[in-house]
């Protein structure tokens, strides 16, 4: 077991240089820079910027060197601890992360944790009373959820909250409760902004969760020991939870680990929607104004959150599944 | 004896009569009350000095308290924070533009003869929001210490400026001071009341200095150990130094003018950024109450304009006029009013017309660059559109055609530049191009050039930027029916500006800008004046010095003329020249124009006092500053 994780984990330093590459190599890709960038701001408020002034600025931001010098600069800095600062910000790229980091992760562990309690119960519950009235509602409500885009659900969302129940717009909190201290004021504020990104992200991947435990479950369910369990006096509702659920649940887990970026990248347009505190925004921001080192530090993170969550859920199968402990 | 003694006792009580009569009774914010009675804050007369600036309401005194409740949208919206609440400069424009300027830093200003030197003076007793005075000084700081750097100000503002010469500055006393160049500067006063013009009193000596080593001799050393890279770097987080620097509101401890000071600063991760009353706030209203009225500020920062704008429809913004104001969301807004208990105020926009089209006369393809400079070429686009069909799809109906011009109603309207080729004339426009040369068809029917080759015309467009990228589609189909074979090219703005500012365009779509007073500030629309004149910008650069193409001499005959206006400060001179200078325009048609700007508004909740209506917006006339916000208050 141990060999296992440490060969895993070793597997990963390439993994990440490979995506660092990457991820700077994308960022380069659009035709000019930052400094392209802040050019054409002054230049729509009015100031003349000539040429040799954008060339001193792309030297001082190290823009004008060639790519593999800039690359090594970049991630030497990285190794170091060392970010970077944000073109557009003026800031250390460290102090812009972190704060947002924290929130997009509350949010997603929140999702996450909802939509596996919420699926994981009514997909067993489908399989289990097959074309029941339950089971053809939460199908029908499965194909809906799938088709609907999560931003357009979550506007409307937002339009109903604000409008019809006055809870004002947008962000996590109130603006009265945003600087005070915890409290439980402050937390009943947090759940009624909360519920709507968190109800929106979830919904597309519950109603896929259900699916899929159906499936896998309907598959298990009629196999030889389901039937020797019963003929052995079983309780129908300890039998299925024991033994068929455990088997099923193999392909959950193995995709554990995609949903943490999945929902950390998905949440990139529900948050510039909903103007949460989390990474989305910034990271949208960054990309279109081609802040290369803020851009790339996040990119680097959901990389390396990749492939933690694939290191996780291959850990947690193997506990799970004795039978891949053992092969 | 005693006849004496009456008359100085009389004489000595009127004088003290008198004299308390001229120390007059300032009236304070009940929140200061507290401060003032425990010695924490000197009393209000000795904080707005001996001569504050007097304000008339708009509409009539105004009460105390209140919090004002803003927004802004998307990353870096610092000039949201600027033209709202940041707009102090030594002279203002009043909130109707009409071009007079008024004093306020300074009491006045005395200009020379021949326009080189300038005078102000200043107010007795003027104090920074931390209580230190402002005094000439302060300028002298920025003229002297400041501007010649190179770190600090890599490029030099063009307004202050005189061919590449900065001012000089001589302090003839604490409030009196004067800045003078060796050539003329006529549009010194224009430029020191617009927005721009913020910049002379942005920075306090007492406070910046500290971070400059001409002052400290340890400014690098504190700089790099508070973790910037330089004293340069360092000076700039601190004190914010150009006008539009972020800096310029994260910084609490940085003393300000302005009517308020910052408290939670506005830094990247912030969602809200708040601002408190500034106790020591130069003006006061009729009454002799100090302003500003309303007590703290809450702007919030959104991601993108929708949630802002679901935020006034709910009622939750006090005053808006920069982001969800435009013809996209009027329907849904005027729905709203009675819902958000807010009104639609309208306002003016003084630019140019909605938008230009710019064919490109530098281009560098040399079968395309002799047809786009074919004036006639540039005239049959101009036939074959059909304006008002434009007008009423994309503007409901809210504007008249018109080519880019200076305002009707303006004394720089030139008619000939307005209305010339604006009939929508498909026979007149093939006529046209038939004539010079691109009689030809090809296969698809479209127009062939000269030399037989099939003529392809990008129109490029940003789809970010309002209603350019709709317009620039309708564009396309009205030149395809004439046979000119347009292609519309959507693209994002930085890319946009790359490929216009290296002339590699064919036409591209973009917004007027100067309209009224603004023409002098800046006329890239009338002539090639910056990199910002979309259909020469080779011509341009060449102009700024920054390489590009020597023009034709009827453009070298516009910058003469322009360089004569800047060298006199007489109005009446200016217009004239102006007008001589809008014949070679209207002459050359360098752009094409749909119509006359359309009409703005803005939006004010319902118990926002002192808030007028109908004024301009802009960005040199920066609206709601001229609006003098620190005169709204709550109802």
């Amino acid at each position: 077991m141990l060999a296992f994780i440490v060969k895993r984990v070793l597997g990963m330093i390439p993994a990440m240089f490979a995506i660092s590459i990457l991820a700077f190599t994308v960022i380069q890709l659009p035709p000019g820079d930052y400094v392209s960038t802040y050019a054409a701001q002054l230049a729509q408020s009015g100031e003349n910027v000539d040429s040799a002034a954008l060339n001193a600025l792309r030297e001082r931001y190290g823009l004008g060197e060639n790519m593999v010098v800039q690359y090594t600069k970049w991630i030497s800095g990285v190794l170091r601890g060392d970010f970077g600062d944000s073109f557009e910000w003026r800031q250390p790229v460290t102090e812009l992360i972190w704060g947002r980091m924290g929130m997009t992760a509350l949010i997603s562990i929140c999702t996450l944790i909802l939509m596996w309690l919420v699926s994981l119960p009514i997909g067993i519950y489908s399989a289990a009373r097959q074309y029941s009235v339950v089971d053809y509602l939460s199908t029908a409500f499965a194909f809906l959820a799938m088709a609907t885009p999560n931003f357009l659900l979550a506007i409307v969302l937002l339009y109903i909250t604000t409008m019809w129940f006055g809870v004002s717009v947008g962000g996590l909190f109130s603006p009265q409760y945003e600087s005070a201290p915890w409290s439980l004021g402050k937390l009943w504020d947090f759940i009624t902004h909360a519920w709507v990104p968190i109800f929106v992200l979830g919904t597309a991947g519950t109603a896929s969760l259900i699916r899929i435990m159906r499936a896998n479950l309907l598959d298990e369910l009629h196999r030889p020991y389901v039937e020797a369990g019963r003929a052995k006096g079983l309780p129908e509702a300890r039998l299925i939870l024991s033994y068929p659920t455990r088997v099923a649940l193999n392909p959950f887990i193995s995709t554990v680990g995609w949903v943490l970026p999945a929902l950390i990248s998905g949440e990139l347009i529900v948050s510039t929607v909903l103007n949460l505190p989390t990474a989305g925004p910034l990271l949208l921001q960054a990309l279109k104004s081609q802040d290369m080192y803020l851009a790339g530090a996040f990119i680097l993170l959901s990389g390396g959150l990749v492939l933690i969550g694939t290191l996780i859920s291959d850990i947690l199968l193997a506990i799970s599944d004795p039978r891949i402990r053992l092969s | 004896m005693q006849r004496v003694r009456i008359a100085a006792l009389a004489g000595i009580s009127l004088f003290a009569l008198a004299t308390s009569a001229m120390a007059q009774d300032y009236k304070q914010a009940p929140e200061l009350d507290a401060l003032v009675s425990s010695g924490a804050l000197p009393a209000v007369a000795e904080r707005v000095g001996a001569n504050p600036r007097v304000l008339t309401p708009v509409e009539s005194v105004g009460k105390y308290g209140g919090t004002f409740r803003g927004g802004m949208v998307g990353g870096n919206d610092r000039n949201m924070l600027f033209t709202y609440f940041g707009y102090e400069g030594l002279l203002a424009w009043d909130a109707d533009w009409t071009g007079e300027v008024h004093p306020n830093i300074a009491t006045g200003y005395t200009a020379s003869a021949d326009s080189r030197s300038f005078t102000f003076t200043l107010r007795e007793g003027m104090k920074w929001s931390d209580g230190s005075p402002f005094t000439a000084d302060d300028v002298a700081f920025f003229i002297e210490d400041i501007l010649p750097d190179e770190k600090l100000f890599p490029t030099k503002p063009g307004w202050l400026t005189v061919e590449g010469e900065l001012p000089s500055i001589a302090v003839i006393s604490p409030t009196e001071f004067t800045m003078s160049w060796s050539k003329p500067n006529g549009l010194f006063i224009l430029n020191a009341a617009s927005v721009y013009g913020v910049q002379l009193a942005l920075l306090n000596k007492a406070y910046c200095s500290q971070f400059l080593p001409k002052y400290n001799e340890n400014a690098d050393a504190e700089a790099v150990a508070a973790g910037a890279a330089g004293w340069a770097e360092h000076m700039v987080a601190k004190c914010g130094v150009g006008i539009e620097a972020i800096e310029r509101w994260r910084n609490p401890e940085r003393p300000v003018l302005e009517a308020w000071k910052i408290v939670d600063p506005y830094v990247a991760g912030a969602t809200r950024v708040t601002f408190e009353r500034n106790p020591y706030y130069w003006k006061v209203d009729t009454d002799g109450n100090q302003l500003p009225y309303i007590d703290d500020l809450s702007i919030g920062v959104n991601a993108e304009s929708q949630t802002l704008l679901l935020s006034v429809l709910a009622g939750e913004i006090d005053y808006e006029v920069r982001h969800t104001t435009n013809t996209t969301n009027l329907p849904v807004i005027a729905e709203g009013v009675e819902q958000g208990d807010y009104r639609i105020s309208p306002r003016e926009s003084r630019v140019g017309n909605v938008m230009t089209i710019s064919v490109n006369l530098n281009s560098q393809d040399a079968t395309k660059a002799p047809i786009f400079q074919n004036k006639d070429f540039r005239i049959a686009l101009s036939h074959a559109l059909d304006r008002q069909a434009i007008i009423d799809t994309i503007y409901l109906g809210q504007s008249t055609p018109q080519q880019v011009s200076p305002r009707e109603g303006t004394p720089y309207y030139n008619e000939r530049l307005a209305t010339q080729y604006l009939e929508h004339d498909v026979e007149k426009a093939n006529a046209l191009l038939d004539s010079i040369g691109l009689d030809k068809r090809g296969g698809n029917g479209m127009r062939l050039a000269p030399d037989g080759s099939p003529l392809v015309v990008n129109v490029a467009a940003v789809t970010a930027l309002g209603n350019m990228a709709d317009a620039a589609e309708l564009f396309v189909q009205y030149w395809q029916a004439v046979g000119v074979d347009a292609r519309f090219n959507a693209m994002d703005r930085t890319r946009f500006y790359e490929e216009k500012t290296a002339s590699q365009h064919d036409i591209v779509v973009w917004g007027a800008t100067s309209g009224g007073i603004d023409v002098f500030i800046d006329p890239r629309d009338y002539f090639p004046f910056s990199t910002e004149s979309n259909f020469a910008i080779e011509w341009a650069k060449n102009y700024i010095g920054d390489g590009g193409v020597e023009p034709p001499d009827y453009v070298k005959e516009q910058w003469a003329l322009y360089d004569q206006i800047k060298a006199t400060s007489v109005p009446e001179e200016q217009n004239e020249l102006f007008q001589r200078l809008l014949e070679i325009t209207a002459d050359q048609f360098y752009q094409i124009g749909i119509g006359t700007a359309v009409p703005l508004y803005s939006i004010a909740k319902n118990n926002l006092g002192n808030v007028p209506d109908g004024t301009p917006t802009g960005w040199i006339h920066p609206d709601p500053g001229t609006l003098n916000t620190e005169q709204f208050y709550f109802k």
